[in-house]
């Protein structure tokens, strides 16, 4: 049992909160008879701590071992990235090259940047630039407008399409599910440049009975074509995941069809949409071989424009873009990393709380 | 959500136009010589004279050969970063996975283009280091084999490394405690637990790069070769006189892949692979 | 029965980023026992656990088995096995694959250790009758008898589980109660000192759930072996134990049979933790005899100064409805509610909510009188005063200390 004298001797060995000043109230530890207790203060009531020294651990065989561990970890590591990135950063270089020759590097500039969004800026302050050079590079500016505008509503058309497909395709029954999966994986496995030749036959074939040519259209609806795949494939295991009751519980409640799908099976494939969506962007932003085949001669897209333009009359500008392009989501990665981090270090700081 | 159903006809419908037709219209064309699709219109001809020719034999060799090299090597560098990474004892492993494979976003034929550059005398170091009174050796490596599979690893590597880290990342850590607990040591629970577990994202990453690697052509192109069958096919269609052969062409790679998955699927029967 | 000590845990401390799990802990587990560490969840009873696995270092403290420290002793080196809480079976493994992956783990030396040599050469004779050999047979013969000596192991494993002709299944195209069945084989077959046994009942229903109660405790018996069993459902402990350890917040709140547990709580965490006691604080008289309620009662527990505080312990079936003319106890049943066997209702008295079980009816808002035997109090000594408490008692002491913040 405890009596006062024992209380008087307990011994604070811990400030178990480690953000000292933020918080209001603070967390003791205080043995007592051998045991520890924990007990919370105000501010006014703080008190000294006397801090238990961390054990120091002698330099042993284990721990040099782990340390080449790492070493050889990070080598590795570095090997690959330093493999992806060579070529990242010859661009990146070639961006800030002042020469139109991509091979020479002459001086530092940022007038390919500048060409990128007013190509005529730069004619007026370079005179070693003909006109072909301001040609290309709107030739660039084109590209880029269509390869977004293709990226942009092919990425929407397709996700909310898949949508809709998945929940047709995860209402079937099991045997049925399983054939429309395998088809709906065709043109996932199948290689690009069968896949484009396929299309642009039947593209061909439809678009002579209407006296169209190849162009934007066809190349819209191959992008779609060759995403859906991918968000279908992302949304379904979302879908089999949530309950069965739920759409019901919904329309139980009063909601209409139409909302019941809004506001309960779309929030809850919420993380599969953005997945399938990620997947649609990555996959038609880089597209070349079936851009190519369904309408480059009308509608290029920068890869169309790469491929088709000998290295002369291709504006070094398209190294700024990509390098814009790279840095951008590199940026947008490293702020959503932030982003999350922040957000779980507010829950830990909440829960402290509590 | 029965009521859904409906919603999956549109979709098969969308499939039989955009994948079935297509294939019947190119098995027709295949055999045919054809002023492009006028598949009404065409005279038959014996394509398969031509796909059987040195140089389509040859093409298909050299794809089969350079996107096996350029597989295996990915599989090697891919798989020890992908094991390190999702073992990591890290906070931000997701943040190297994505620096890692953060150049799927950016221009595929550019990056090669710019690898490219580098294998070629005179580029864009060896001009800057110049400034600085330094001579870098030069690579010579465009339009050779070394050059043609160094450039793909680097493009390709990405695509191995997603997959593989996605199926190790899968593994629940218990197992690792499992496989502790019943006796085998960290070598052993690699080859008996980790290993034949991470199959199935190593088969994903063999597809993801083998396929375009043999059948593309314009990552190929950009690094000098001009020699594979992706090339092949696109020339062919380049010409409306030659579509017969390139459908051919397209259809045999086609049987090629579907063969492929066929074993695939003998051995995943969940067909889980993908993905 | 003096069985002899198979693990010891000494002052052991454990604690993830400040957090302490399991604080200057100590227990020891003798052989053929069947132990089980029972608390609520993030008691420390995992921890534990995993600290005799192997799979957590202690950060003070030893452990030690056999007179040997074992401290960093990893686990695939222990004579210990694990049943996990949600099995860890290998997906890519069949169910025999699961079972027999421990063996196959074993160098040949181990194996015809383990299987002893006299066996494994009765193997071979039996295998191969006309096989002759000079001092040792050859390591082909050897790995032959020993492969038909790990099969017929798993197959009795797995006849042990009640798993016979399942050895081709698939694990994920099983059922949660045959997962758990292969888990337990995987872990058996090994023949370990100590089965630790991580909740591995939780994931089942009921009826299945109390079913294996009785086939674990019956496999221990059978096998001889110490099961380490962790669990939250103090019923499940009770039912299974020959020893309970109740935990909480990382402390040993009290080691006993099942029968002390319930039966002599050493404190209210115990008590309540444990079946439904009903906690009333009263005053020792001296003599057998305590004051509580307004009464004084006869009990059994003398131990305790004369005017000590107590806290009396009084489980809710122990009460006795009598007349109210033979009442010590007069209340008001405030609510009732019928359990199946018994009713259990809360009855007030002074203000003071009782819960008592009963076989009979009463009628919400009528008087109950009741009485209880001296045998069925429980006494306690009245608990340590809480944190907040010893925080006055610190800040009056130090309340002209330097305040450092």
């Amino acid at each position: 049992m405890m009596s006062k004298k024992v209380i008087s001797k307990g011994n604070l060995v811990q400030n178990s909160n480690k953000t000292k000043r933020k918080l209001k109230n603070k967390k003791y530890q205080v043995i007592i008879n051998n045991q520890k207790v924990l007990i919370t203060l105000k501010p006014k009531q703080m008190l000294p701590v006397t801090k238990q020294q961390p054990k120091k651990l002698p330099i042993s065989y284990h721990r040099s071992k782990k340390i080449l561990a790492t070493i050889l970890k990070i080598i590795i590591i570095s090997f690959a990235a330093f493999l992806i990135y060579v070529p990242i950063v010859v661009i990146l270089f070639q961006s800030i090259n002042g020469s139109k020759n991509n091979d020479v590097f002459t001086n530092f500039s940022l007038k390919w940047y500048g060409g990128l969004f007013n190509p005529e800026y730069f004619l007026n302050n370079d005179g070693h630039l003909s006109s072909s050079d301001i040609q290309a590079a709107k030739e660039l500016q084109e590209a880029i407008f269509q390869t977004f505008t293709v990226t942009i509503s092919s990425t929407i058309i397709s996700t909310i399409l898949g949508i809709l497909f998945a929940l047709g395709i995860n209402a079937l029954s099991r045997k049925k599910r399983q054939k429309m999966i395998l088809l709906n994986n065709v043109p996932i496995v199948n290689a690009d440049i069968v896949t484009a030749v396929t299309l642009m036959i039947i593209f061909q074939v439809f678009f002579s009975i209407f006296h169209i040519e190849l162009g934007f259209i066809s190349i819209l609806i191959s992008h779609i074509f060759f995403s859906l795949p991918y968000v279908v494939l992302s949304i379904l295991p979302k879908l089999s995941e949530i309950d069965h009751n739920l759409y019901d519980a919904a329309v139980d409640l009063g909601c209409s069809p139409f909302k019941a799908l809004l506001k309960v099976i779309i929030p809850a494939i919420k993380s599969g949409i953005i997945m399938g969506m990620l997947f649609a962007f990555t996959m038609s932003i880089d597209d070349f071989t079936i851009s190519y085949f369904t309408g480059a001669r009308l509608y290029s897209n920068v890869s169309c424009i790469i491929y088709l333009r000998k290295s002369k009359s291709l504006s070094p500008s398209v190294y700024a873009y990509n390098t814009i392009l790279t840095f951008g989501i590199l940026l947008v990665l490293v702020g959503y990393n932030i982003y999350v981090h922040l957000k779980n270090q507010k829950k830990k700081l909440k829960n402290n709380k509590e | 959500m029965n009521r859904f159903k409906k919603m999956a006809i549109p979709y098969l419908i969308w499939m039989i136009i955009l994948v079935l037709i297509p294939i019947v219209i190119l098995i027709i064309m295949s055999f045919q010589r054809t002023k492009g699709i006028k598949i009404f219109e065409g005279t038959f001809n014996n394509n398969f004279k031509i796909i059987f020719s040195k140089d389509v034999m040859q093409r298909l060799w050299l794809s089969f050969i350079y996107s096996a090299v350029v597989t295996v090597f990915c599989l090697i560098i891919a798989y020890p970063v992908a094991y390190i990474i999702a073992r990591a004892n890290f906070k931000h492993r997701f943040l190297v996975l994505s620096f890692l494979i953060l150049p799927m976003w950016s221009n595929t034929l550019l990056r090669t283009k710019g690898i490219a550059s580098l294998f070629m005398e005179g580029n864009i170091f060896t001009s800057l280091f110049e400034k600085i009174g330094i001579t870098l050796p030069t690579l010579n490596w465009y339009a050779t084999p070394m050059g043609v599979i160094t450039g793909m690893i680097s493009m390709y590597l990405p695509f191995m490394i997603l997959p593989i880290y996605n199926s190790l990342e899968k593994i629940d850590k218990s197992l690792y405690d499992a496989s502790d607990d019943l006796g085998a040591n960290a070598f052993k629970t690699f080859w008996k637990v980790t290993f034949p577990i991470s199959l199935k994202g190593i088969t994903t990453g063999i597809i993801l790069v083998f396929l375009p690697c043999a059948t593309g052509f314009g990552v190929a192109e950009q690094l000098g070769e001009n020699g594979l069958i992706g090339t092949y096919i696109k020339t062919q269609f380049d010409n409306e006189a030659t579509y017969g052969v390139g459908a051919l062409v397209s259809l045999i790679i086609l049987v090629i892949i579907i063969g492929a998955l066929f074993i695939v699927g003998k051995v995943d029967k969940e067909g889980e692979t993908l993905l | 029965m003096a069985k002899e000590k198979l693990i010891e845990l000494k002052n052991i401390t454990k604690s993830y980023d400040g957090e302490i799990a399991v604080d200057h802990l100590n227990l020891y587990i003798r052989e053929n026992e069947f132990i089980t560490l029972v608390g609520p969840s993030g008691c420390g009873k995992t921890t534990t656990l995993r600290m005799i696995g192997g799979f957590e270092t202690p950060d003070e403290g030893e452990i030690i088995m056999n007179g040997v420290l074992v401290n960093d002793l990893p686990p695939h080196k222990r004579p210990i096995n694990t049943v996990f809480q949600r099995y860890a079976l290998f997906p890519h493994l069949n169910a025999y694959g699961n079972v027999a992956f421990g063996l196959n783990n074993r160098s040949l030396k181990e194996l015809v250790e383990f299987y002893t040599e006299e066996k494994v050469l009765a193997t071979i004779k039996e295998l191969f009758p006309n096989y002759q050999y000079q001092g040792k047979p050859s390591g082909l013969k050897l790995r032959k008898a020993i492969n038909h000596l790990i099969d017929e192991s798993v197959k009795e494993a797995l006849k042990l589980v009640n798993l016979e002709g399942f050895e081709k299944r698939k694990v994920d195209s099983m059922s949660g109660g045959q997962q758990q069945r292969v888990a337990i084989a995987r872990a058996i077959i090994n023949k370990p000192k100590i089965l630790l046994l991580d909740e591995p009942l939780a994931a089942l229903d009921l009826k299945l759930r109390q079913n294996m109660q009785y086939e674990l405790k019956e496999m221990q018996r059978k096998l001889g072996i110490t099961f380490v069993f962790v669990t939250h459902d103090q019923e499940e402990a009770l039912t299974m134990s020959d020893t309970v350890v109740v935990m909480s917040k990382g402390v040993i709140q009290q080691i006993g049979t099942p029968e002390d547990i319930y039966n002599e709580p050493k404190n209210s965490f115990v008590a309540n933790f444990i079946g439904e006691s009903n906690i009333i604080n009263g005053i020792y008289k001296g003599d057998k005899k305590v004051f509580f309620m307004g009464q004084e009662f006869e009990c059994v527990d003398e131990n305790f100064e004369n005017g000590e505080e107590v806290q009396v312990v009084i489980r809710p079936e122990d009460w006795d409805v009598v007349p109210l003319d033979k009442a010590k106890l007069i209340g008001k049943v405030d609510a009732s509610v019928f359990k199946g066997v018994h009713f259990e209702h809360c009855v007030i008295i002074e203000g003071k909510e009782l819960i008592v079980h009963t076989y009979e009816f009463v009628k919400v808002g009528e008087q109950i009188g009741l009485n209880v035997d001296p045998y069925e109090i429980h006494l306690m000594k009245k608990e340590a005063v809480d944190a907040e408490e010893v925080l006055e008692e610190i800040l009056n002491l130090e309340d002209e200390g330097p305040n450092n913040e």
